[in-house]
């Protein structure tokens, strides 16, 4: 295959990707500023988070509780802002796969860190289902078994535990293809 | 750098690379087994009517390739295929799956009040009272976003794992050309 006939289809791959990562891009920041919008709406204009009404009628109930109830709901305010940066790195993915890094040190640094994102939220939800454990949750039934939904009925849901170690594993073998790739490239 | 100390590195690497594969990949079959084990014990998929059982059934194998090709993809990495076209091809049927299950999930929430919730004992204990709530219309969340009770999350999720594939097909289409190039 001549020079001359592979950069055209070079040329015309990466315009596609620049065009289809753009676009990705935009709509990732669409979703972003809408979450923003929505969770600011809930919180300022519906009233306090459901876990604040729980934390004055905790203090009413049980003194002892109120400690558990102000960690729960401080840990509550901190997941929506991981929500809010985990869409934001998604969008810079997109930017890296706009300017053409595909399999660069940057793009599958991006992904690791969508991964550990998620792992985090577990953990904070987690945390904050363990806190909350004995008051009902209405939204979160015993036993679910979905896509990314495993919880064996201890009320702790281990799909997004799974699903962030997956991607980090996923982007930890990218990572060490690519430098095997560079490596046989440098082999003389 | 010597030729002899690379190819150590790139022995060393990959390595490491079928071995972690290997155990991620006897997880994941492993999690397959328990889930289905777990959903034959506790979803009563033969119990609710012929179209739920139906429903669940579907949705549970759905579940079950899902994972079945997530194994797959770890299978292909401890071969060594880390950006070869069956590892990609492999993560874009992953997307595939994801949208069709949400598909699915939404057509059952539309035909069924609880497609997918566990009948709970028929005789409760004294102390234990059911409580019935509503479900929230609206909600954002990490892979839910629930608008007007319809959870776009997967499909968002699915759109996006086979957005990333195709990219990383392209790239290496890319790759494979310039390496043609005299």
């Amino acid at each position: 295959m001549n020079a001359t006939d592979v950069s055209p289809k070079a040329s015309a791959r990466l315009h596609r990707i620049k065009i289809v990562s753009r676009i990705a891009r935009l709509g990732v920041i669409g979703f972003l500023l809408f979450t923003i919008w929505f969770l600011s709406r809930v919180w300022i204009f519906q009233g306090t988070p459901v876990l604040f009404d729980k934390l004055n009628a905790a203090s009413a109930k049980a003194v002892h509780q109120y400690p558990l109830f102000l960690c729960a709901a401080i840990l509550s305010l901190i997941t929506p802002l991981i929500l809010c940066v985990w869409y934001w790195k998604l969008a810079q993915l997109f930017h890296y796969y706009e300017r053409g890094l595909i399999f660069a040190v940057k793009t599958i640094r991006c992904i690791k860190f969508l991964g550990l994102l998620c792992v985090i939220n577990w953990m904070l939800v987690s945390t904050i289902h363990l806190l909350l454990q004995d008051q009902p949750s209405p939204s979160q039934p015993m036993r679910r078994l979905e896509f990314f939904s495993f919880d064996f009925g201890w009320g702790v849901d281990f799909g997004p535990l799974l699903i962030g170690a997956i991607i980090v594993l996923i982007a930890w073998i990218m990572d060490e293809g690519r430098k095997i790739q560079e490596e046989q490239e440098l082999t003389v | 750098m010597k030729a002899n100390e690379i190819s150590t590195k790139t022995n060393a690497r990959l390595n490491r690379i079928q071995i972690v594969s290997r155990i991620v990949r006897y997880v994941i079959l492993a999690n397959i087994i328990l889930n289905l084990g777990f959903w034959l014990i506790y979803a009563s998929p033969l119990s609710g009517g012929l179209g739920r059982s139906v429903w669940l059934i579907l949705l549970q194998a759905l579940v079950c390739v899902w994972f079945w090709k997530l194994a797959q993809l770890f299978h292909f990495y401890e071969r060594g295929l880390v950006f070869s076209s069956e590892t990609i091809r492999c993560i874009k049927t992953l997307g595939l799956l994801c949208i069709i299950n949400w598909l699915l999930m939404t057509m059952a929430g539309r035909f069924f009040s609880h497609p997918l919730a566990v009948k709970l004992p028929m005789v409760l204990p004294p102390d234990v009272k059911v409580v019935t709530t509503m479900v929230k219309a609206h909600s954002v969340g990490f892979f839910s976003f629930n608008i007007a009770g319809v959870n776009f999350g997967m499909l968002l999720a699915g759109i996006i794992i086979v957005l990333i594939a195709w990219i990383m097909d392209e790239g290496r289409k890319i790759q494979e050309e310039q390496e043609l190039t005299v």
